[in-house]
């Protein structure tokens, strides 16, 4: 192995292996430290954690099911990145594609399964495509910087989904307002059916295997076809992209919407997947701002935004579980967890990058 | 329909005070070359602190201090992350709201068993006015005093416009940039408390509603100068009192709430490119040798 293998070798194990993990690490050393304060053994806290998501099958398909929206935001994220985009809007475009989603499935009832399933997963990549595109388009356009457009499109979102739910397509059923349920034809089958080692009944459901295999339809884009290159150079440098006769203009829109329409797919797993089949919002808030941590902590890459999807959807199903047994320390305690190794992630990051440097000097 | 009465002036600049102390936080962050998308939790979590300490003391003036300290402990870990460590200041950023969002709400059950807290006790008004109204007014004056007239000020702007100069004269590029950043937090914290203490008279979670993000377009609007910013603020401030005082037939409540984040887009689609950044912006101070 020559020197310069070697030292590629050494910054991916540095920066994309143990860098994540020491922070994970910490959050966890930091969520323990708060719960010892709560009057909580730490220990018994974390390995409840773990055993409620890995002692049996059902938990970890539980774990599966919470972690499949995470992947769908985190490459939302990830592929504006590639683009040198920060697309902080997945959560108002996870909203408009869920919507989006929902009224095919209550609308389009007579259609049957795949028809109608894949509709609705077309529907809700256009929705989020579209709510994405606009702060790409006003990018290019006018000069708006993207991440606090996409901001503005979150709240907007909010909004707009509220309206549309409350005055066109409220299910009127009971308290909460949500939209009517999805016809059959746009059900998610679930992994068992698929898969037999997952137990029957449970709510892991195809969109995990969606997510996987629209991750590597990604890479192949990316790294196979002129598009993908032209995303990439005008993300590495879009003067010399411009330069290179690349229309950093119309990839910059097309990027946004493509991070969009995976957004937008998000809640397919909830909406489509076993479980109400309606859309209702406030079951979904916050996926979109976690994406971005777990897109980091994926450091951008496929299997990095597998891991890390799976580590928040261990976390917060956890977090469900745990309640039983600790009432006293409230399920937020993951999401600081969670903002916790976001922070010292990019420490860890700069720390790692300045002692790759200096090696690099010494020769 | 009366919507121009004292009345809405008066909304109108309540709801403006935690925006544009928000904006001119931001103003002073990036006056130095940092930008601080955290303003919105920091934001949040002086409503948090403000509300917590004024009902644990019974002091609402020791609360609006425990905001302001909140805000700059918030600012702190900004600075480390994107001037010491030199991380991208829009991750910082990103990860301090989602933190703040988290550790506000899980204190605010923790503490109080509730995702709401009403707030005990609010300062002595002025004429019907809450003291602070005059405080934010004041600081915008000695703002602009300070930016434009005084050394340090001076050196602040410098240091967001080229940082090799600033350098090159023995001015620490890494203690201006935590100066901007700390005022700015210690800013958006009084903001939030401002809107938690004495604006709405509770705390609840995720009550910033995109304050921060509102401010930080004043600041773009308002081309990175106080006044400016004071003023854009205002319009939004504007925009949010008509929410509580109008109902247009046929017009749904949502779209009146959607308002002040369609202006901002607007705003942002039409300024930008007449008014430029700091030039350091989002820069990192890179020393050769």
């Amino acid at each position: 192995m020559n020197s310069e293998s070697r030292r590629d070798l050494l910054f991916n194990v540095l920066m994309n292996g143990a860098a994540p993990l020491v922070a994970i690490l910490i959050a966890f050393a930091i969520g323990g430290i708060v719960i010892t304060s709560l009057g909580t053994n730490p220990f018994a806290f974390f390995s409840r954690m773990f055993s409620l998501n890995f002692g049996s099958m059902r938990g970890v398909s539980q774990m599966i099911y919470r972690a499949t929206p995470y992947f769908f935001t985190a490459m939302s994220l990830s592929f504006a990145f590639k683009a040198g985009l920060f697309n902080i809007g997945a959560e108002g475009q996870m909203f408009i594609g869920g919507l989006a989603l929902a009224w095919v499935g209550f609308t389009f009832t007579w259609l049957p399964f795949p028809i109608l399933f894949v509709l609705c997963l077309v529907a809700g990549f256009l929705g989020g495509a579209l709510w994405g595109a606009i702060p790409g388009y006003l990018k290019v356009k006018r000069g708006a910087h993207e991440v606090i457009t996409t901001i503005m499109m979150n709240f907007i979102a909010i909004a707009m989904v509220q309206y549309l739910v409350q005055n066109h397509f409220m299910n009127p059923d009971w308290g909460i307002p949500h939209t009517p349920t999805v016809a059959k034809g746009a059900y998610a089958p679930s992994l068992d059916k698929i898969i037999p080692w997952f137990p029957t009944g449970t709510r892991a459901n195809i969109m995990f295997l969606v997510a996987i295999i629209l991750a590597g339809l990604t890479l192949v884009l990316l790294r196979r076809t002129k598009l993908g290159y032209e995303i990439r150079a005008t993300g590495l440098n879009p003067n010399s992209a411009e330069y290179a006769g690349i229309d950093i203009s119309s990839r910059t829109v097309m990027t946004m919407a493509i991070s969009g329409g995976f957004a937008g797919m998000a809640t397919a797993n909830f909406i489509l997947g076993p479980g109400s089949h309606y859309f209702l919002k406030s079951e979904y808030g916050g996926i979109g701002f976690s994406g971005i941590a777990v897109g980091l902590l994926g450091r951008n890459n496929p299997l990095g935004i597998i891991l890390a999807a799976i580590l928040f959807g261990f976390l917060e199903n956890g977090a469900l579980g745990v309640q039983l047994y600790f009432p006293n320390v409230p399920r937020q305690i993951v999401e600081i967890m969670q903002a916790i190794i976001l922070i010292v992630l990019v420490i860890v990051l700069e720390l790692a990058r300045k002692f790759l440097q200096r090696l690099q000097k010494r020769g | 329909m009366d919507i121009f009465t004292i009345s809405t002036l008066l909304a109108t600049i309540r709801m403006a005070v935690p925006i544009s102390l928000a904006a001119l936080g931001g103003l002073f962050s990036e006056s130095t070359g940092v930008i601080n998308i955290a303003l919105e939790g920091i934001i949040l979590m002086g409503a948090f602190a403000g509300t917590i300490i004024t009902n644990a003391t019974g002091s609402p003036l020791l609360g609006i201090i425990m905001a302001v300290v909140a805000g700059t402990g918030m600012a702190l870990i900004h600075a480390i992350a994107s001037v010491t460590f030199k991380a991208n200041h829009i991750i910082s950023g990103v990860a301090l709201n989602l933190f703040a969002t988290g550790v506000t709400f899980f204190l605010a059950l923790v503490l109080t068993g509730g995702s709401q807290v009403s707030v005990e006790s609010t300062l002595p008004k002025f004429l019907g006015i809450s003291p602070i109204i005059f405080v934010t007014i004041a600081i915008f004056f000695l703002s602009g005093f300070f930016l434009y007239r005084t050394r340090l000020g001076l050196r602040m702007r410098a240091t967001g416009e080229h940082m090799a100069a600033v350098d090159s004269v023995g001015i620490s590029v890494t203690k201006m940039r935590y100066l901007g950043v700390l005022i700015s937090g210690a800013l958006a914290g009084l903001g939030g408390g401002y809107l938690a203490i004495e604006q709405a008279n509770f705390f609840t979670k995720g009550m910033s509603a995109g304050r921060g993000f509102i401010g930080l377009a004043s600041m773009i609007f308002g081309k990175w100068t106080p006044w400016g910013a004071a003023g854009a603020a205002s319009l939004f401030g504007f925009s949010q009192a008509l929410q509580f005082r109008i109902s247009i037939p046929f017009v749904p409540d949502e779209f009146l709430q959607m308002l002040p984040y369609l202006i901002t887009i607007f705003v942002l689609v039409g300024a930008v490119g007449r008014a430029t950044p700091p030039a350091e912006d989002g820069n990192h101070f890179l020393k050769e040798g």
